[in-house]
């Protein structure tokens, strides 16, 4: 409450009227480029379960793609089979304090104004000309919204070999390797963004240089995943225990890309007043995404009876976006439709995590990993060939605990650090990724040559966008759940 | 093989502070009760807080239960923070051994914010021409947190621990505040103190090779706690630390020495309303009764060098130990300075 006040009082005019934001701040969405790119999936449900530390699980063939040199714990062929499902429920409220100048803007953002009865035109004082500016639609400032899917997560198969008494597990599969769904709004967008607060300084509408405003209701969404078809190759060296380990995936995917902006109408702002002009204006671009790279996995691997370290990188990659759009613009009294393609890319740099496993006795296990993120320098090229660097860094830490209090019974839970790649808009550290901690819980269940991995997953995102007098509070509740089906042939690991 | 398992440990240290993150800070300032990040004990605070694995005994409670089954028959700590400004600090721990089943703790802290003077922004705010926006009323936040812990040994090597803590804060002398505008319009009463029940869980681990040690804790597990209409999470800290004498009968460096022993520390460690910071510790100690401390963070706006000393002492097999710690906070907030008394009867 206190923050809102003291945002309350920031004059509106200190915010910046430049039509470029910071290029890390989310400001009002912007376009579709690479969003979802950074959402990587966990393919093993039991990874998941074990607060996304890839390692110290044993037998699972599903950290493939995560850690590959993790495989040599496999000692007979495997085969896993694997799907998630998830449900998300978006929500965004806004908050506006009253602006000097300009008192009735923030009511007119707000959607209050009908609260306000027109002036009584017969008193001294008072002329037609006083009466509330009233928006020209319902559309509130809030929205929220609800998306479920179910998804396959990963197929896998792998095998122990034997070669010049090298001892190798290979393995291949195709996997889900990030999900590429997003979803944004915001219902009061504002062209200049005249209320963001970076950067200084603005100049002062006057009467005789009004400034205009573009008032408008932005939406987009994206819904598809990145599929990965690849292999993997563990090396075991039991008298020294290390083991090394590859894993390359080609990835391809698709997605469904939609944006559309409603206009709202035109604001002018004079010295101490501002009007609003109706205006229609809906343009809509739906059009298709095309996805596709490869990545490498390089791991290795000490363990000991009761300690394992893994340490995994993932060398530069580049992602090739081709995409096609069909754009309408529709004023109302004309209707134009333009198809737009092009291909944009993003080199992602050098990745990778650091993990330990600790297994005091044959039943406990717990994790502990720090993923290096350093998205910062991640680097962006539009279809234009123009380069940036549009996201920000963060580190994660994740940890694990796995109980075994049967021999056919495994219960895990962890807790894992999930980032965005964008900061808030006005956060007052400029490099302060959005970030949350996903809760994860989970059970495997061993019968004979079979076992049966269960994960669910709870996550809140919450973040604020400040502007020079509003609050927009974004909220994103994760549920996740994911299960994996293993059949072991061969030897069994007791 | 114990070198083996060392040679893990210190990769893991040494890797994880290449990746020491540039970013200067995240989510800062998004949680709530910031005396939960204040730590008690002047031993662990004048080795820099790098204190996973040297935390045992009373003292483990406050950072790693994993540590508490390393006690004595009975355990008691008691220290005093002169914290920044006018707040203080107060803690005491007693830790009781419960022989093979392992070790009980019990854990209270009292936090004293000082006397803030109240201001408002509501007409009339100018009550007094001479002090515009003052009311002439005072007003005394406070905090406090009790807890009890369980730590014992699984195997020779492992230590596990688990502490439930009940936290509570009051930001004002009134526990509600009536008929506040908490928006545009909207009047409520709202609450001015906030509490919640929060855990703790860790473990140690001694490699067996020489002394070298490694940590792990997790604190302040809990959910969000709510004051007047907005809620906040509590600073969720994850410590993973390694340890080992450098001299001493078994040192890393030089081993066979009685009377100096050389102690050196260093923990990761990863708060939920800041980046990864980094935290060295070393301690000397001199036939078991002078001990000098010195460490440093890394990573804070203005936490960095900590100094400290301690003097140990037994009295009919009653161990006591006197501890000094001094924290630099750079140059606008000075310094922290904490005086800790742990008395252990074996």
């Amino acid at each position: 409450m206190l923050r809102w006040r003291i945002i309350a009082t920031v004059c509106w005019m200190a915010g910046g009227l430049a039509l470029t934001l910071q290029g890390r701040a989310q400001g009002y969405g912007g376009p579709l480029e690479m969003q979802g790119l950074h959402q990587l999936s966990l393919q093993a449900a039991s990874v998941r379960a074990f607060g996304g530390v890839a390692l110290g699980l044993g037998d699972e063939v599903g950290v493939m793609f995560q850690n590959p040199a993790a495989l040599y714990t496999l000692d007979g062929l495997q085969l896993s089979l694997g799907a998630h499902q998830e449900r998300r429920r978006l929500r965004q409220v806004q908050e506006y304090a009253p602006v000097r100048y300009y008192p009735n803007l923030s009511l007119l953002l707000e959607g209050l104004t009908y609260k306000i009865p027109d002036p009584d035109t017969s008193l001294v004082g008072f002329s037609p000309r006083d009466t509330v500016q009233r928006p020209f639609d319902d559309i509130g400032p809030n929205w929220e919204r609800t998306r479920r899917y179910r998804r396959p997560l990963q197929g896998m198969i792998a095998v122990p070999l034997t070669l010049e008494r090298v001892r190798l597990v290979a393995g291949l599969g195709v996997v889900e390797y990030a999900n590429l769904d997003h979803y944004y709004q915001n219902n009061n967008v504002l062209n200049p963004p005249v209320l963001s607060q970076r950067p200084l300084p603005t100049p002062r509408p006057t009467d005789d240089n009004p400034l205009q405003v573009d008032w408008y209701q932005f939406a987009r969404a994206r819904s598809g995943a990145l599929r990965g078809i690849g292999g993997a190759l563990a090396l075991d060296f039991p008298k020294r225990g290390v083991a090394f380990g590859v894993s390359g995936l080609v990835v391809r995917g698709s997605t469904d890309d939609w944006e559309q902006e409603i206009a709202r109408g035109r604001l002018t702002f004079y010295s101490n007043a501002f009007r609003v002009d109706s205006v229609y204006r809906h343009v809509t671009r739906r059009g298709t995404s095309d996805f596709k790279g490869q990545e490498f996995t390089l791991s290795g691997l000490l363990y000991g009876r009761s300690v394992q370290v893994a340490v995994v990188l993932k060398p530069p990659v580049t992602f090739t976006r081709t995409f096609s759009q069909e754009v309408t613009t529709d004023t109302g009294d004309r209707q134009e439709v333009q198809t737009l393609r092009g291909e944009d890319r993003m080199r992602l740099p050098w990745r990778g995590w650091i993990g330990m496993v600790l297994q005091p006795r044959s039943d406990l296990r717990l994790g502990i990993a720090y993923e290096l993120r350093p998205y910062g320098s991640a680097r962006y090229t539009d279809a234009q060939g123009n380069t940036s660097r549009p996201w920000t860094s963060a580190n994660l830490l994740r940890v694990g605990v796995e109980v075994a209090p049967t021999s056919w019974l495994r219960l895990r839970g962890g807790l894992r650090g999930e980032s965005e790649v964008f900061v808030p808009e006005g956060a007052p550290i400029t490099d302060d990724a959005v970030s949350c901690e996903v809760y994860s819980a989970g059970l495997g269940i061993v019968q004979a040559r079979f076992r049966f991995d269960l994960a669910y997953e709870y996550a809140h995102l919450k973040y604020q966008d400040a502007w020079a007098s509003a609050l927009s509070r974004n909220s994103t509740v994760r549920h996740a759940l994911a299960a994996s089906l293993t059949v072991r042939l061969g030897k069994q690991t007791p | 093989m114990r070198i083996h398992i060392a040679l893990m440990a210190l990769c893991f240290a040494g890797l994880s502070m290449l990746g020491a993150d540039n970013v200067r800070a995240q989510k800062v300032g998004s949680t709530s009760m910031q005396f939960l990040k204040v730590m008690p004990s002047a031993r662990g605070t004048a080795v820099g807080e790098a204190y996973s694995v040297w935390a045992s005994g009373a003292e483990a409670v406050f950072w790693n239960p994993g540590g508490l089954a390393d006690v004595g028959r009975h355990e008691f700590s008691l220290t005093y923070v002169d914290w920044l400004f006018d707040a203080r600090q107060g803690a005491f721990a007693y830790a009781l051994s419960l022989g093979n089943f392992g070790a009980l703790g019990l854990q209270i802290q009292y936090v004293d914010f000082g006397v803030f003077e109240e201001t408002t922004n509501e007409l009339p705010y100018i009550i007094d021409p001479e002090r515009p926006g003052m009311t002439g009323r005072t007003f005394r936040p406070y905090g406090y947190l009790v807890g009890i812990s369980y730590g014992r040994y699984l195997t020779d090597r492992f230590s596990l621990g688990l502490s439930a803590k009940y936290a509570y804060e009051s930001l004002f002398s009134e526990k509600t505040v009536e008929n506040v505008m908490i928006r545009q319009g909207v009047y409520d009463n709202v609450k001015t103190w906030a509490s919640g029940i929060l855990f703790d869980f860790g473990l140690r681990y001694n490699t067996g090779f020489r002394t070298v040690q490694i940590a792990s804790a997790v604190q302040n597990f809990g959910p969000d706690v709510r004051y007047a209409v907005e809620s906040y999470p509590v600073p969720l800290l994850f410590r993973v630390g390694i340890a080992a004498h450098l001299w001493g009968p078994v040192g890393l460096l030089q081993g066979g020495q009685e009377t100096h022993r050389l102690r050196a520390a260093f923990d990761i460690f990863h708060p939920n309303d800041y980046a990864q910071q980094f935290h060295m510790g070393f301690e000397y100690e001199f036939m078991n009764i002078l001990a000098l401390r010195g460490g440093y963070k890394f990573n804070y706006d203005s936490d960095g060098l900590t100094l400290g000393a301690g003097l140990n002492y037994s009295i009919g097999g009653v161990h006591i130990a006197m501890d000094y710690s001094y924290g630099s906070m750079g140059a606008y907030l000075e310094s922290v300075q904490r005086i800790s008394l742990r008395v252990v009867v074996p």
